[in-house]
């Protein structure tokens, strides 16, 4: 079940709230079984059989949380404890997300013809599988407390709002929570605009520039043109923000309507001024597990230089696989390692502090990002089936976009996706930027009474409408890609 | 955090718990006034006077399901019209041709002269003319002729009238399939080259919100095929396909198209109308099966043709299975628009003498169970 979709905006999510506060507002017990319960049927509603490998799993890192718990002063069981946590859960990603890749490069690196089962991808595997490692490594290192009820560690791992596309919550953000969260009616409010927000991004504007990047990556590479090319690559650039970053605010709106406080995800990225500040801007929930999780405990950067840049290397090819099973994830990952080394080494971000460099940082951070997010498109493309080579199309697709091949400068299809889409480019620029923040603390500013009162009466109106028209998209059944089943 | 720091947040709360609050309300009567229906026809049907609790009790059970059943979507149709309108206008207001659909072949293009059209990709439907074929051969064994005719779908084949960059293959993959029947040597009417040379008037004959060709234009192709059919020695009455011989006769109300069924407000309504002999008509219309209908004149009229005549066609045929009804004798219409009839059977149970089978580009042999 997805978000936008009626199903969950009129009838999942109402019925959830309405028993929720209505029936069971006196006990955090049942109230916590009753959305463990809604969470599973939140994610058997698409998945009916792989909602058993998740209940698996969660008793499975139950189980191992608490004897990680018992064992938490003996160090050697307790590492190998967590080793064999560790093995259990990357074996299960691994299996369902990884094996396919690795037999097809098995058999393309040794010439083998190993049968290639074809392997289901349970939604969102990615995510709660973290959130099971974050949940007994939080334990062992006693950031979090043990949960002896296995619906409570259930309760954090299947929780509807960030269950198929995250943000990854950490055990050590929401341990206190699953217990003794206050719900406030301020917060639920709050929770709904931020929804509705959310909602408005992805249906408004990923979903339209969606049709654009689809279209320019499923064209015959002869059919190309170079203005295509472009639209396409600047279509999925800002596609895969407000998707992506659509679905957190839903995630983090969601979660404060029930009294869960998630951190923020995004943090308008694509003003970053160089890579190091757009990873701390981008996915932050992801950025922070891998520094958290893996970075640091490989040492970080107390250590040599060669070894540094080793570390570095290995947790952004980790970054890129976690985002799929094809090389052309892995090279979007190493992508990053270069330039955050090339960064470090020339230390862009204290080195060129004059404003008059900051249009230049701007136009660099962009074009790494278009370069970075065009692999990743042909590396989704593979995903989905609509290509066998992914580096092959994203080689062709830059030829095109820098002219390689004589293909047509303009052409029909780029005037066409331009007129239809023109507003939702305009709007994805603006809305990139840090408008609403700044026009927010404008109108914060305002100390007149009538005033605020006008300004509340018009954010209001202002929120309502973009709920009304993001549900008269989902009544029309307009195009809604799903992007998360990859992750 | 005192009550005014998120008031903004809170009006928003007010504005859309309203909101579900009606759409809940109105969902709710309309399930509610169903049931009602539902429970006094079963209380009807069930002949009883004053029904005991335990039969009004099933009786409201089973009027609520057939309630929750008759309630497509989750919101009020009253409620989602309207928000189809919204998006509709905000559609227009960007100035966009397309809308596109979840579904690829939903997607709604808005033409040069104003018509709503959906479009297609390339196909290839060597298989389905392969089991037209097929069929034809069985058909052909029990000495039944055959005849394929195309009908045309909104867009022209001579001029398309699509907006610049927007392709349509519907008319390529007709092409291709044509090609296919052709050197099987099957016979076949191409109705796109009935306004070969007047293109307009194919868009004329076309209702501008709806995939279908009008009455007008579906009398002027039964005219073609009535002339193919003299030339076979199968004489229809002439004045049957003279426009002169009918009067339309307009919907009073708005026609909700096909395709402004899915954009609302992107184009503005206009009337339905059917075409009514003003000739004597005495035809028994009676429904065989589910997809299946039969017209017979229950008087012999020596003016008609004797000949039975199984008609299979999609949706484009309606018009014409009533206009073949008033030239012959026995006409049984198989028309596969959503069932799913066994026609080799419905072959076998009718007897025909000739079968004409008729398609529309856009809509393909393969919707048919032709094995």
């Amino acid at each position: 079940m997805v978000f936008s979709s009626e199903i969950f905006l009129f009838l999942f999510l109402p019925f959830t709230l309405f028993i929720y506060y209505g029936i069971l507002l006196k006990s955090r017990m049942l109230q916590n079984t009753f959305l463990l319960i809604m969470s599973l049927v939140f994610y058997a509603y698409g998945e009916p059989w792989f909602v058993f490998v998740m209940i698996f799993s969660i008793l499975w890192n139950w189980f191992l949380g608490l004897l990680v718990d018992k064992f938490r002063t003996r160090k050697r069981i307790l590492s190998l404890l967590i080793f064999v946590m560790l093995v259990t859960n990357l074996g299960i990603l691994a299996y369902f997300k990884y094996w396919m890749f690795i037999l097809g490069n098995i058999n393309y690196f040794i010439g083998s013809a190993i049968p290639i089962p074809r392997i289901m991808l349970p939604i969102g595997i990615s995510f709660f599988i973290f959130q099971e490692i974050s949940y007994v490594l939080d334990v062992a290192r006693n950031k979090g407390q043990v949960q002896k009820n296995p619906l409570h560690v259930g309760l954090y791992i299947a929780l509807f709002p960030q269950l198929i596309a995250g943000p990854i919550v950490r055990y050590e953000t929401i341990a206190e929570q699953i217990l003794n969260r206050k719900e406030k009616f301020s917060d639920f409010s709050e929770g709904v605009c931020r929804f509705i927000i959310g909602m408005s991004k992805k249906m408004l504007i990923a979903n339209s520039l969606a049709q654009v990047a689809d279209a320019a990556y499923q064209m015959p590479a002869n059919e190309l043109s170079v203005a295509m090319a472009w639209l396409g690559v600047l279509a999925f650039t800002f596609q895969i923000y407000f998707d992506f970053s659509g679905y957190s605010d839903m995630a983090i709106g969601l979660g404060r309507m029930f009294g869960f406080k998630f951190l923020e995800n995004f943090n308008y990225p694509y003003i970053s001024t160089s890579i190091r500040e757009f990873w701390r801007r981008w996915h932050i929930s992801l950025g922070s597990f891998f520094r958290d999780y893996v970075y640091i405990p490989l040492g970080g950067n107390q250590c040599s230089t060669a070894r540094w840049t080793l570390h570095l290397f290995l947790v952004w090819a980790l970054t890129g696989l976690w985002h799929g099973a094809d090389w052309a994830f892995v090279l979007w990952g190493l992508l990053f390692f270069v330039f955050i080394v090339f960064e470090k080494y020339v230390r862009w971000e204290t080195r060129f502090r004059s404003p008059w460099f900051t249009p230049f940082k701007y136009c660099y951070v962009f074009c790494i990002l278009i370069i970075g997010w065009g692999l990743f498109k042909s590396g989704y493309q593979a995903n989905l089936g609509l290509t066998t080579n992914s580096l092959a199309l994203a080689a062709s697709y830059f030829k095109t976009m820098i002219g390689v091949g004589n293909p047509k400068l303009f052409d029909g299809s780029a005037y066409l996706y331009w007129h239809e889409n023109q507003f939702f480019y305009l709007f994805a620029v603006l809305f990139s930027m840090p408008i609403v923040p700044w026009m927010t603390a404008k109108c914060e500013a305002v100390k007149n009474v009538t005033g605020k009162l006008l300004l509340d009466i018009t954010y209001a109106i202002i929120i309502f409408m973009l709920f009304l028209v993001s549900v008269s998209y989902v009544i029309k059944d307009t195009y809604n890609p799903f992007i998360y089943f990859n992750f | 955090m005192n009550m005014c720091d998120n008031l903004k947040f809170k009006f928003t709360v007010f504005l859309v718990g309203i909101f579900f609050l009606y759409a809940y309300c109105a969902s709710f009567h309309n399930i509610v006034d169903h049931a009602r229906k539902i429970y006094w026809s079963v209380s009807t049907y069930q002949e009883i006077s004053k029904p005991d609790l335990g039969s009004r009790v099933v009786a409201l059970v089973k009027g609520f399901q057939a309630g929750f059943n008759n309630q497509d979507d989750f919101l009020y149709e009253p409620l989602q019209s309207v928000l189809l309108q919204m998006h509709g206008n905000l559609q227009r207001a960007m100035g966009k041709t397309i809308i596109v659909d979840s579904e690829e072949d939903k997607t709604v293009v808005k033409l040069q002269n104003g018509h709503l059209s959906f479009i297609s990709n390339p196909m290839n439907f060597t298989k389905e003319a392969q089991n037209f074929i097929a069929f034809q051969q069985w058909l052909e064994e029990r000495r039944v002729p055959t005849l394929f005719v195309l009908a045309p779908t909104k867009i022209c084949k001579y001029d398309s009238q699509l907006p610049y960059g927007v392709q349509d293959a519907q008319n390529d993959n007709a092409d291709h399939v044509l090609r296919i029947l052709r050197e099987a040597h099957i016979e076949v009417i191409d109705l796109r080259e009935l306004y070969k040379n007047a293109p307009q008037k194919h868009y004329e004959n076309f209702y501008y919100t709806d995939t279908h060709w009008t009455p007008r234009y579906a009398l002027t192709a039964f005219g073609i095929i009535a002339e193919n059919l003299a030339s076979k020695g199968i004489e229809l009455p002439r004045h049957l396909a003279e426009m002169e011989s009918y009067r339309a006769v307009y919907s009073t109300q708005d026609f909700d198209g096909i395709l402004i069924r899915r954009v609302k407000g992107f184009v503005s309504h206009e009337k339905d109308f059917r075409l009514v002999p003003e000739f004597p008509v005495d035809v028994e219309r009676k429904q065989v099966s589910p997809g299946v209908v039969s017209f017979s004149h229950p008087r012999k009229n020596p003016e008609l043709s004797d000949v039975r005549l199984l008609f299979i066609s999609d949706s484009f045929g309606f018009d014409m299975a009533e206009f073949f009804s008033y030239g012959f004798q026995n006409v049984e219409h198989i028309c596969q628009n959503r069932n799913d009839v066994d026609v080799r059977r419905q072959v076998e149970d009718f007897q025909p003498d000739m079968v004409i089978f008729m398609v529309n580009t856009g809509f393909y042999i393969n919707h048919f169970n032709l094995k």
